[in-house]
């Protein structure tokens, strides 16, 4: 009886406090539910592992002292959960990859939140922050971004170039999906050739960041992501018209080929068939021309961690200014016209490797590409051509344990470039006819700290051997340290350079009666700077809510710089080489909501972009030194309302001289504002429509272009641009998207 | 045959104290986090038959008084579970843990690293 009852007790317990029992679960993908076959689930510390069956489902025991459960599968993220019982159910749900990214940029809650992870002063523009600036390519996607300044360079041209820290956007180091983009030539073409809806997210980097990818940069690095192929078929349609008669329609396709493959394909075309003339003065407002883009990529992922894509873009672009028959009809003169033709081939492909343990990886990514642009303004004609090949690898691992990372690889950069310049007719006719090869084998390593405590330092180097240039040596740091849970506080600095073009890069100079000198004969040469930076960010509670007030400070200084000067004689534009230009910048920016679904953005700026000039040094042409920033963004999930207004004060800024002109004008502009405006209404899952106004207040800048009815004087002037030409304009769009 | 004589050694161990009606102490592991967690497992505790039920966050120790002629361990573990906690002999239920707090969610790593950094900046 009593052996009876002991036995009965004892399955009792034995069910419930089981010694031979074991954790059990599933392990599934988070949005679609589907069961996760060969998922590797181990106790962290111990070699108790297994895999899940092709159910998703898996069982395993816990070996005594082991309390922390991890999950890895391929393309998924790595999951861990504290477990301490012996004994139960735990499911795994993985986000993939791709969505774990976006969660990493949506937790943050803000559409440019600055990533208080990362030791650099990074931001993470997302799709909905970008789609707040609905128009048309990369470079207008930071207009509602403080960091960046978007502006004309020329009266003509219709490039539209960004500046950070007071610099050139050459000094920034645009890169697709890590694959350096917009160098070398296509500095000056570059973003306008990546369209503004197939960008899927932007890490924008304030100073120098990582040596991984090259010795670049000097006052920034964009890192822009494309829409992904996914398993999921999804369909998006764009279409978008303007006042300025520009129509634009973008839209891709991603679908899976297979349960390993992926593909996706980005399509763009837009085209402005006509031009108009608002101010009168015989030159087009804006430039006409059309442009077609095709990106393509495959995507593969296999089960021993390995994956890959592989993917080609081709970008064709022709534009049109100047004195075109729309807007220009005297019998008997002939039109001063700007035409360009732009032509862009690219390979490029990535392979991957993660190893069971998530931290440890290889990466293998390459290029090739082909870019060929002919340009003429007035009767001087350019010609450019590049080709580039890029391959870089990329080891990442630990010392010891996960506090110490590190990242190293070789790459090899090569490009041949040649430059093509006659100035044809007057006494000033040149030819500037150069073709160089530069072939850059180089190492890097890059050591990252990231403890549990408040400090985190991330310092590498990189040995680059240049063929033309010798060895160069680039050194980085960027330390982080969280000093309480809301104050973080960020130095870094480094070394940047770049190989000048000197007539690609000053394009716009050619835009002109005046002369185009290159001064000195060694006109191959590598601008080099160094950059050192700071910033504090607080966050903390305004109207019950959580605001973020962040002030940061960037010096640069040029050991050697490419300058445009065109005050050095009357009527000429002069390029030279010189050490000891320097720009300081500081932004002060407070981000909060004062009411619910209200976010407010106040930023302002103050820049002081100094040139060694020849004859002394001078505050650098058309950056201006105090501007100022305002957003103004309210969302109504529900109802599917979003309305914002963006409003820009620009300071007064240093202009090109007209002393010698026969009526002078100032040499600093005026200040001025602009307001835009956007509604978007969002209609179920699939319909978005938007309609804004740029330049509410319709601020024009009077005679943009000097002498416009005489394009054969020597005073003949597009350079003197600080605003807008065309006005208020008016605009309305639509996506639709489909999910399958 | 060695697991079978655990278990008479433990049985006969739970049957003698059952029989005696006296209080028994005993500790256990539970999991969780903060303060409020404390709340919730003490709370789960709270039944005819235990005396007093301490939770340490740092240890994650439950320090258990109990008479055990009125209440027995297993019943204290389910209740424990039923609450959303998870003790070294058995897990809650994907359901229970889902119900509390956010705050709480001990499984997830970042949850605690999340409460380990303010005690940090407290001290």
């Amino acid at each position: 009886m009593y052996k009876q009852l002991l036995g009965l007790l004892s399955m009792l317990i034995f069910s419930t406090l089981g010694v031979h029992a074991q954790i059990t679960g599933v392990v599934s993908e988070s949005a679609t539910g589907e069961p996760i076959p060969g998922a590797i689930v181990m106790w962290h510390g111990t070699d108790v592992t297994t895999t899940t069956n092709p159910n998703g489902e898996y069982s395993i025991e816990k070996p005594a002292g082991a309390s922390m459960l991890m999950v890895h599968a391929s393309g998924y993220g790595t999951q861990n959960k504290s477990v301490i019982s012996r004994k139960g159910t735990i499911n795994f749900n993985l986000l993939t990859n791709t969505e774990l990214e976006e969660v990493s940029i949506t937790e943050r809650g803000k559409e440019t939140g600055i990533d208080l992870e990362s030791a650099q002063m990074q931001m993470n523009i997302n799709r909905s922050e970008l789609r707040k600036a609905a128009c048309c390519n990369l470079s207008e996607s930071f207009e509602t971004n403080a960091s960046v300044d978007v502006s004309f360079t020329d009266a003509v041209t219709g490039t539209k170039q960004i500046e950070m820290l007071g610099l050139a956007g050459r000094y920034v180091l645009i890169q697709r999906e890590n694959i350096p983009f917009a160098r070398a030539l296509n500095s000056n073409m570059g973003l306008s050739l990546i369209p503004g809806p197939f960008v899927e997210s932007i890490q924008l980097t304030k100073g120098l960041s990582s040596v991984v990818n090259g010795y670049e940069s000097v006052s920034g690095q964009i890192n822009v992501e494309f829409e992904h192929p996914s398993q999921e078929f999804d369909f998006m349609l764009n279409g978008y018209v303007n006042q300025g008669a520009r129509f634009e329609t973008n839209a891709w396709i991603n679908t899976p080929v297979s349960d390993k493959v992926d593909m996706g394909t980005l399509v763009h075309y837009s085209n402005v068939p006509f031009a108009q003339d608002r101010n009168g003065d015989g030159f087009a407002d804006m430039a006409t021309g059309e442009q077609f883009n095709l990106h393509n990529r495959w995507k593969y992922l296999l089960n021993n961690g390995w994956g890959g894509q592989i993917g080609f873009n081709i970008a064709s672009d022709t534009r049109t200014s100047g004195q075109t028959e729309d807007v220009f009809d005297e019998p008997g003169v002939t039109p001063w016209l700007f035409e360009q033709n732009t032509t862009r081939y690219e390979l490029f492909g990535k392979n991957g490797w993660v190893s069971a343990a998530p931290y440890r990886s290889l990466g293998l990514v390459y290029n090739v590409s082909s870019q060929n642009m002919e340009a003429n303004l007035g009767d001087r004609l350019l010609l450019t051509r590049q080709n580039t090949a890029y391959f870089n690898s990329i080891y990442q691992d630990i010392f010891s344990n996960t506090f110490h990372k590190y990242k190293t690889g070789v790459s090899l950069q090569y490009d041949n470039i040649s430059e093509y310049l006659d100035t044809a007719g007057g006494l000033s006719q040149i030819f500037y006819n150069t073709e160089r090869t530069e072939v850059v084998p180089g190492a890097y390593f890059e050591y990252t700290y990231s403890g549990d405590g408040p400090w985190t330092v991330v310092s590498g180097v990189r040995v680059d051997y240049h063929n033309l240039f010798g060895t160069l040596i680039t050194p980085r740091m960027n330390v982080k340290y969280q000093a309480t849970e809301n104050t973080t506080l960020r130095i870094g600095g480094g070394r940047g350079m770049r190989t000048a073009n000197v007539i690609t890069e000053n394009i716009s100079g050619l835009a002109s009666g005046r002369d185009f000198a290159i001064l000195g004969s060694n006109t191959i040469q590598q601008e080099r700077a160094w950059n050192v930076g700071a910033s504090v960010s607080q966050v903390f509670l305004l109207f019950d809510r959580g605001a973020t007030v962040s002030v940061d400070g960037f010096f640069t200084w040029f050991e050697n710089k490419m300058i445009a000067d065109y005050d050095l004689r009357p009527y000429e534009y002069s390029v030279y080489f010189a050490e000891g230009s320097r720009s300081t910048s500081l932004l002060a920016q407070l981000d909060f909501e004062p009411l619910e679904n209200l976010e407010v953005r106040v930023a302002y700026k103050y820049l002081d972009a100094r040139d060694a000039f020849t004859g002394g040094e001078d505050q650098s042409f058309g950056v201006p030194t105090h501007r100022g920033f305002l957003n103004l963004g309210y969302h109504l999930d529900e109802s599917g309302w979003k309305f914002d207004a963006t409003y820009n004060w620009y300071g007064s800024r240093r202009l090109l001289s007209t002393e010698y002109y026969s009526e002078p004008l100032d040499n600093y502009s005026p200040s001025f504002s602009m307001v835009h405006l956007q509604v978007n209404k969002r209609f179920g899952k699939e319909w978005d429509v938007y309609a804004g106004v740029e330049n509410l207040l319709d601020y024009r800048q009077e005679n943009p272009i000097l002498n416009a009815d005489n394009t054969k004087s020597r005073s003949f002037e597009t350079n003197r641009v600080y605003g807008p030409i065309f006005g208020r304009m008016l605009y309305l769009g639509f996506y639709y998207n489909f999910n399958g | 045959m060695k697991f079978s004589f655990i278990f008479t050694v433990g049985l006969t161990f739970l049957l003698s104290t059952q029989v005696s009606g006296q209080t028994q102490d005993t500790t256990i592991l539970v999991n969780g986090i903060c303060g409020m967690c404390e709340r919730t497992i003490e709370g789960a505790c709270d039944m005819d038959g235990v005396e007093s039920a301490e939770w340490s966050s740092e240890t994650k120790e439950l320090k258990l008084t109990y008479d055990a002629s009125e209440v027995s361990l297993e019943d204290i573990n389910t209740s424990i579970n039923e609450a959303g906690y998870d003790t070294e002999y058995s897990t809650a239920s994907e359901e229970a843990y889902n119900s509390i707090h956010n705050c709480c969610k001990y499984r997830d790593p970042e949850v605690v690293r999340a409460h380990e950094e303010k005690v940090g900046n407290r001290q």
